[in-house]
C-alpha cells in the first residue's frame, strides 16, 4: 500500500502489515479491500471525524477494540481501570458521520465473507484496530496542532485532578509527535477517552448492529405494465434500499436466501428479518395491498388491478411517504395542460322553452339551440367523452403520454365541467354557450378551446358578440335628449342597444345617484327615433318611485309619451288604443291586480325599477313579471343583492331565463360563496365572470366615474300624497278658498294663507302632524320614499342628515329610522341646551354615535356645524329659500368632506312643494329675489295664481295597497 | 405495562399456590432476578437471583410438551403467515395467531394438568421443599413476560428456541420460493456472483463514500481537537 504514511510499523496482524507494506497490485480480493479500507480512513480524516484516543501499550488490536468499545458504552461513573503505566496515543476514527458507519459495514461484511482478507485476521475486532492504525497515520501526517478544548479561554473554570495537567499535555504531545508512547495515570486517561467515547459512534447501537437496519430502510416500487398492456396489473414491489447509495433490492431476493443473511452488494445483513418484516406491518397499515400480502409467505409484491390504481396512488402512497417510507413510482406526474375543446356543430331550428317570454325576431338571438361536442385534451393527446367517462366509471384516471404515465385528475375535470355547465345532451343556448365561455376564462384549472364547425359561424358570432359585451360598439345618443350624458352613461345606454341587439336581459345595476333612470329613457327614446320599437314599452316600479319617473320623463325625453296605469281611473285598453302612447309606466301592485290585461300584450321592452323587488322568485311580483312577453327586458337596481345569492338568480331567472342554470346549479357552484374561504375568491371571481356580459355595476367610488361626478349633486325625489294626505291637503285647500272667498280681510287673508301654507307642509310630511294619530308609514309617502332611500345609503355604509323644519316631524323621524334600522338617531332641535347639541354633533362627527343618521331641525342645525360624517343630506321638507337649504347643505358638503355629497330633495308631486320647486328652478334669479327672505311674497299673489300654487294634481296619490 | 397475554392461561399454577408465593415471584421477577434462561436436554433452565447467602438458584423447569420433531411443521405454519411473524418482531401478538394457538389445542398454552407437570418436573437448588418455589414462579413468570413481549418465545415451552423457529420458519420459505412459481418475479435477479475478486470488487466499486458523505457534518468530540492543515478543523 503506497503513500500517506501508512508504512509505519502500525500494530496489525502481521498478514496486514505484510500487504500494506509489499503495496497492493489490486490483483487480490485482499488487495481491493484494503485499498477500500485505505480510502475509508482517509475519508474519515478527511471529514474531520476523527477522535483522540489511548490504550495501554501492551495491549494488542483486538484487545484494544474491546476497551475501547467497553469505555463507550460504560456509565460515567462506572469507569473501567486501565491501570498506570505506558500508553499509546492514537487517532481513531468517531464514527459519528452513519455514512462511514455504512461503509464500515460494508468492509467488515466482505472481510467476514471473503476467506483471503478472513484470514489475514486472527479476530473481527482487528480489523476496527486496522481503522484506528490507518486513520492515525494519515491524520498525522495532515495535523497542524492539536488543540486542549478544555483549556480554552471561553471554557468555565474547572479545577484539573492533579497531574492532570500533564498527563493531558504528554498526551498531546504523543498525538504530534513521532513517538506516540506516553506515562500516565491510568484513571485520568480512561476517564478522558470515554468522555470522547461516549459521544462517538463507538457508543452507538450501529457500531454493532448487523442486521442492516441502520443502513437500509424497506422501500416500495410501483411498476406500471408495459405500454402495449395497459389494462394489465400494476406491480408494488417490496423492497429493502441503502439509504446512502439509494440502491433498491426487491425483497423476493431475502426470501430466496437459504439462511437468515442476505448478502447486499458486499453487506451481509444478519436476520434482517427482524426489522424488515415489522417495518412491512407499519406499512400495511397505510396500504390494504400490503397488509393482504403479509398473509401470504414470502411477500415480496403485489399486484394491483388497474381499477385500484388510482386509490393507491392517491391515497395509499401518499400515506406511506408522510409516514417515512421511500417509494419509487414510475413517472406518474398530475398531467398538465389540461383543456376541455368544445366544438359548436351547427344551430338547431329549435329555442330554448324556458325563454318564450322574450320571443324576437333578430338575426340569431340568446336563446337559440346549438349542438356541441366536448373532449378533455391532455396534453395533446384527446379523449373523448365516451373515453373520459369510461375512465370515471372505471376510475383509471391514467393516459400514457410520450412514454409516461399521466395521472388525469379525474374529479377536478368533473367539478370544472359541473361548473362549466357542459351538459352531457349536447345541447345548449347561445347563452349558455357564452355563460361557459366566460366562467372558463375565469378559470385557473382547466382551459377551453371552443372551435366553431364552418356551418356555426353565426352562432361564433353571437358568442364573441356576447363574450365581449363590455366592448360595446358607442351607440349615438337620440338628438331629442335634453341634457348631454356623462360618458358613462352614454357606455350604459350603448350596451343597452348591445344587449338588445344580441337578444339578451340587461340588469343595470349602478350605485344609486348615477342616473340608471336617464341611460334607460335615452334607451328607449332611441327606440323611438330609430323606429326600432316593435311595440310599446312596459315601465314597472314601485309606486313611490312613480312620480319621480314622471318628472325625468318629462325632464329628460319629452317625446316619449307616457301612459300612467296607476288609480282608480286607469284603463290600459283605453289608452293604447289610440296608439299615441310610447311607454306604459305602472306599479308593481297595479301589475299584479290588472295581470290579465298585460298578459295580452306583447311589449318591446319590458323595464322594471328598483328590480330588488322581484328578489323572491315565489312571489306574486316576481311570478307575473316572468309570465310577461316582451322583446328586451331590462332591469334597473342599485343593490341586484341584499340579502341572499339566490336573490341574484331570481333577477337573472327573470331578465335571461336559464342563464344562471337551474337554481340547484347556482346553489351547488357557488354555495362557497358566502363562506369567506379562500375558495370564496375564486367563485366571486367566476360569477362576476358569469355575470359581466349582462350586468353593468358602476360604483360612485370607481375612479373613471368619480372624475365625473360633481362634488354635490341634488336629486328631487318625488313621493306621491296617501289617500289620507291627499283628502287632508284638499280639504286644507277648499277651507283657504273658501275662507279667501268670503272677502277676508288684507290682514286676515295674509294670516290664512301663510297658516294653510305651513298646514299644507305639514301635511306633506306626515298627517299625523295635524290629525294626530299614529304616525306610520303608511300614512305618509313621503316618509315611506325616505325610508326606501336611507335603506340604501344605510347599506352602502354611508352616513346621512336629515333636516326637517317641524320638531314633532323630527321625533316621528327619529321613532321610524329606530323601528326601521334598530338604533335611534339622535335629533338635534333648538330646545336642547348649547352643551347637548355639541354633544351630538362630536358624537356622530367621531362616529360614537351607532346611528349612521342624524336628524336635525333646519333652524338649529343648519348653521356652524360641521358634520362631515355624512355625504347624502335629505331636505325632508321644503323651504323656500334656497339659500336656507344650502346653508344646511354645507354642514356635510365643507373642508374635511372627502366623498361626493348628494343632495335628495323630497318633494310630494302635484302639491305645492313641487310647484315651489319648479317656480325656484325656472325663476331662479327671480325666486332669489323675491323668496330671499320670507315667505311673505306668497301672500301677496292673486287668488288664480295662489289657487295654481295649492292646487292638488290629480293622479298624484298612492292607492291604499301599493304599500 | 401491557396486559399479559399469556398469564390467563396460567390461572391453574396461580390459584394452586400461596398468593404471598406468587406476589413475592411478580416483585422479583420484575426486578430482572432472571439472568439466563436457555433450553437444556429437554428442560427449561433458567438462573434466578436470590436473596441470602445463596447468591442464586438454578430452576428447571419441565417443558409443557416436546415439539422438537415437529419443528419444520411449526416452521410451516409460520412461514405461511409473515404478518405473525411480523408481530412476533414488534413485540405485538396478532389476534389470529393467539385464535389459532387456542383453535389447534397447542400444547404451547397450558391445561388444567400443568399444575401437577410442574409439581413433578419443576426443579429448583433452593431449600424450599415445594417444588413451586417462588425460584420456580419467578422464571415461569419471566418465560411468560418474555412470550407476551415476543410472542413466538412461547414455543419454548414445548422446546423451540426462538431463533431456530425463525431459522426454520426461513429455511421453508426459501424451499418453498425456490419450488414454486412465486420466485417468477425474483429469480436471477441477484444471484451474487461466486468469483472472489469480483464480489470483493462489486463491493467496493458499488460506493461512493465521497457521495454517501455529501452534506455530513461532524462536530468534534472528546477534550482533545486537531486542527488539520487544510483549515478544516472537526466543524
Amino acid at each position: 500500500m503506497q503513500g500517506e504514511g501508512v508504512n509505519a510499523k502500525l500494530g496489525l496482524p502481521a498478514a496486514v502489515e505484510v500487504a500494506l507494506a509489499g503495496g497492493t497490485s489490486g490483483e487480490s480480493p485482499a488487495d481491493r479491500w484494503l485499498i477500500a479500507v485505505r480510502e475509508l480512513a482517509s475519508h474519515i480524516v478527511g471529514s474531520g471525524d476523527v477522535l483522540a484516543i489511548a490504550v495501554p501499550v501492551e495491549n494488542g488490536p483486538a484487545a484494544n477494540v474491546r476497551l475501547l468499545r467497553q469505555w463507550a458504552l460504560a456509565a460515567a461513573d462506572v469507569m473501567v481501570a486501565a491501570g498506570d503505566g505506558t500508553f499509546v496515543a492514537k487517532w481513531a476514527p468517531a464514527w459519528s458521520l452513519e455514512p462511514l458507519l455504512a461503509a464500515r459495514f460494508r468492509l467488515l461484511s466482505v472481510a467476514e465473507t471473503e476467506p483471503k482478507i478472513c484470514n489475514m485476521f486472527s479476530e473481527i475486532d482487528e480489523i476496527d484496530w486496522l481503522f484506528v492504525e490507518l486513520v492515525d497515520a494519515i491524520a498525522r501526517t495532515r495535523l497542524e496542532r492539536v488543540e486542549d478544548s478544555a483549556a480554552a479561554p471561553d471554557r468555565p473554570y474547572r479545577v484539573m485532578y492533579r497531574g492532570e495537567s500533564e498527563v493531558m499535555a504528554a498526551w498531546l504531545r504523543a498525538l504530534i509527535a513521532k513517538e506516540s508512547t506516553f506515562v500516565a495515570d491510568g484513571w485520568l486517561v480512561a476517564k478522558t477517552v470515554r468522555g470522547g467515547l461516549a459521544q462517538s459512534g463507538w457508543a452507538a447501537m450501529e457500531w454493532a448492529d448487523r442486521s442492516g437496519r441502520p443502513f437500509y430502510e424497506v422501500a416500495f416500487a410501483l411498476q406500471a405494465p408495459p405500454p402495449d398492456t395497459p389494462t394489465a396489473d400494476w406491480v408494488l414491489e417490496f423492497c429493502v434500499r441503502h439509504r446512502f447509495s439509494g440502491k433498491l433490492v426487491p425483497l423476493s431476493d431475502w426470501w430466496r436466501q437459504t439462511a437468515r443473511r442476505w448478502r447486499i452488494e458486499g453487506d451481509v445483513l444478519v436476520a434482517p428479518d427482524a426489522w424488515i418484516l415489522p417495518k412491512l406491518r407499519e406499512a400495511a397499515r397505510h396500504c390494504p395491498q400490503i397488509a393482504d400480502a403479509l398473509g401470504r409467505p414470502a411477500p415480496s409484491y403485489v399486484e394491483i388491478p388497474v381499477d385500484d390504481v388510482y386509490p393507491l396512488l392517491v391515497q395509499s402512497i401518499p400515506s406511506l411517504v408522510a409516514a417515512g417510507f421511500y417509494v419509487e413510482t414510475p413517472k406518474v406526474e398530475q398531467a398538465g395542460d389540461i383543456r376541455v375543446r368544445v366544438l359548436v356543430r351547427q344551430a338547431r331550428g329549435g329555442r330554448d322553452k324556458r325563454a318564450v317570454a322574450s320571443a324576437g325576431q333578430q338575426w340569431l338571438d340568446a336563446q337559440q339551440l346549438v349542438d356541441f361536442d366536448w373532449s378533455i385534451v391532455v396534453q395533446d393527446r384527446e379523449l373523448s367523452q365516451q373515453d373520459f367517462a369510461q375512465m370515471v366509471a372505471e376510475q383509471t384516471p391514467f393516459i400514457r403520454v410520450e412514454g409516461s404515465w399521466r395521472l388525469v385528475p379525474i374529479a377536478d375535470i368533473l367539478r370544472e365541467l359541473e361548473r362549466l355547465g357542459l351538459r352531457s345532451d349536447h345541447k345548449a343556448t347561445v347563452l349558455d354557450l357564452s355563460r361557459t365561455i366566460a366562467l372558463a376564462q375565469e378559470s385557473q384549472d382547466l382551459a377551453l378551446d371552443v372551435e366553431f364547425a364552418t356551418e356555426a359561424a353565426e352562432v361564433k358570432r353571437v358568442v364573441d358578440v356576447f363574450t365581449h359585451a363590455l366592448h360595446v360598439p358607442a351607440v349615438e345618443p337620440p338628438y331629442g335628449l335634453r341634457g348631454q350624458l356623462r360618458h358613462y352613461q352614454a357606455h350604459g345606454f350603448s350596451w343597452l342597444m348591445h344587449l338588445r341587439e344580441i337578444g339578451c336581459g340587461a340588469c343595470l345595476a349602478d350605485d344609486m345617484g348615477l342616473g340608471k333612470t336617464v341611460q334607460l329613457l335615452a334607451y328607449l327614446l332611441k327606440l323611438k327615433e330609430e323606429k326600432a320599437a316593435q311595440g310599446v314599452h312596459l315601465l314597472v316600479c314601485p309606486t313611490s318611485l312613480l312620480a319621480n319617473w314622471r318628472a325625468e320623463l318629462e325632464r329628460f325625453t319629452p317625446g316619449l309619451r307616457v301612459y300612467v296605469h296607476h288609480g282608480a281611473l286607469r284603463d290600459l285598453d283605453a289608452a293604447l288604443a289610440a296608439g299615441k302612447v310610447d311607454v306604459v309606466m305602472t306599479t308593481y301592485a297595479t301589475l299584479v291586480r290588472d295581470l290579465d290585461s298585460f298578459l295580452t300584450r306583447l311589449f318591446d321592452v319590458i323595464a322594471i325599477d328598483e328590480a330588488q323587488n322581484i328578489k323572491n322568485a315565489g312571489t306574486k311580483q316576481a311570478q307575473a313579471l316572468r309570465m310577461l312577453k316582451g322583446r328586451h327586458k331590462v332591469a334597473l337596481t342599485g343593490t341586484p343583492v341584499e340579502n341572499r345569492l339566490e336573490e341574484l338568480w331570481a333577477l337573472m331567472d327573470f331578465l335571461n331565463p336559464g342563464y344562471l342554470g337551474t337554481l340547484a346549479w347556482f346553489r351547488r357552484t357557488f354555495a362557497d360563496l358566502a363562506s369567506g374561504d379562500k375558495d370564496s375568491a375564486s367563485d366571486i371571481a367566476r360569477l362576476q365572470a358569469l355575470l359581466r356580459p349582462v350586468l353593468l355595476r358602476r360604483r360612485k367610488t370607481d375612479p373613471d366615474i368619480q372624475t365625473e361626478l360633481p362634488e354635490k349633486w341634488e336629486v328631487d325625489e318625488r313621493a306621491y300624497l296617501t289617500a289620507e294626505q291627499a283628502a287632508m291637503y284638499q280639504a286644507f285647500v277648499d277651507q283657504l278658498f273658501t275662507g279667501i272667498g268670503a272677502g277676508a280681510k288684507a290682514m286676515s287673508r295674509r294670516g290664512m294663507i301663510l297658516s294653510t301654507l305651513v298646514r299644507l307642509k305639514q301635511v306633506c310630511d306626515h298627517p299625523c302632524l295635524i290629525s294626530g294619530g299614529a304616525p306610520s308609514l303608511r300614512r305618509s309617502g313621503k316618509l315611506r320614499q325616505l325610508m326606501d332611500l336611507l335603506r340604501i345609503v344605510v347599506e352602502d355604509g354611508e352616513c346621512a342628515l336629515v333636516f326637517t323644519q317641524f320638531r314633532d316631524m323630527g321625533e316621528i323621524l327619529c321613532d321610524t329610522m329606530e323601528a326601521e334600522f334598530g338604533v335611534r338617531p339622535q335629533f338635534l332641535h333648538g330646545g336642547l341646551t348649547a352643551r347637548s347639541r355639541g354633544e351630538i354633533v362630536e358624537s356622530f362627527q367621531n362616529g360614537r354615535d351607532p346611528s349612521p343618521i342624524l336628524v336635525l331641525s333646519l333652524r338649529a342645525g343648519g348653521v356652524g356645524l360641521n358634520l362631515t360624517r355624512a355625504n347624502h343630506v335629505f331636505h325632508y321638507d321644503r323651504w323656500w329659500n334656497p339659500a336656507v337649504e344650502d346653508q344646511a347643505t354645507d354642514r356635510a358638503y365643507r373642508i374635511g368632506q372627502t366623498k361626493d355629497v348628494q343632495v335628495h330633495k323630497m318633494i310630494c308631486a302635484g302639491t305645492l312643494e313641487e310647484r315651489i320647486d319648479q317656480m325656484i328652478l325656472s325663476k331662479r334669479e327671480l325666486s332669489e329675489a323675491i323668496v330671499s327672505s320670507s315667505q311673505e311674497w306668497v301672500t301677496e299673489l292673486d287668488d288664480d295664481s295662489l289657487r295654481e300654487l295649492f292646487a292638488l294634481t290629480p293622479q298624484t296619490v298612492f292607492e291604499e295597497d301599493d304599500v | 405495562m401491557k396486559k399479559s397475554v399469556l398469564e390467563p392461561f396460567w390461572r391453574p399454577v396461580w390459584n394452586a399456590v400461596d398468593k404471598a408465593r406468587v406476589r413475592k415471584a411478580r416483585q422479583e421477577a420484575k426486578a430482572g432476578a432472571v439472568v439466563h434462561v436457555e433450553l437444556v436436554r429437554g428442560e427449561i433452565w433458567a438462573q434466578v437471583r436470590a436473596s441470602g447467602p445463596r447468591r442464586s438458584c438454578q430452576v428447571a423447569l419441565p417443558l409443557l410438551a416436546h415439539y422438537e420433531e415437529h419443528i419444520e411443521a411449526v416452521a410451516k405454519w409460520l412461514a405461511m403467515r409473515p404478518d405473525w411473524m411480523a408481530a412476533h418482531f414488534a413485540g405485538e401478538w396478532d389476534p389470529e395467531y393467539v385464535a389459532f394457538l387456542k383453535s389447534n389445542r397447542l400444547d404451547v398454552l397450558p391445561d388444567d394438568s400443568v399444575v401437577d407437570k410442574l409439581r413433578w418436573g419443576a426443579k429448583c437448588t433452593c431449600d424450599d421443599s415445594d417444588p413451586l418455589c417462588v425460584h420456580v414462579l419467578t422464571a415461569l413468570l419471566h418465560l411468560i413476560w418474555e412470550a407476551d413481549e415476543h410472542p413466538l418465545r412461547v414455543f419454548r415451552f414445548v422446546g423451540l428456541d426462538e431463533e431456530l423457529l425463525l431459522d426454520a420458519a426461513h429455511g421453508w420459505t426459501a424451499r418453498w420460493v425456490r419450488s414454486t412459481k412465486a420466485d417468477s418475479r425474483g429469480a436471477g435477479a441477484t444471484d451474487p456472483t461466486t468469483d472472489p475478486i469480483e464480489q470483493v470488487t462489486d463491493a467496493v466499486s458499488a460506493w461512493n463514500v465521497a457521495i454517501w458523505l455529501k452534506g455530513a457534518g461532524t462536530n468534534p468530540v472528546g477534550r482533545l481537537v486537531p486542527h488539520f492543515r487544510t483549515g478544516d478543523r472537526m466543524e
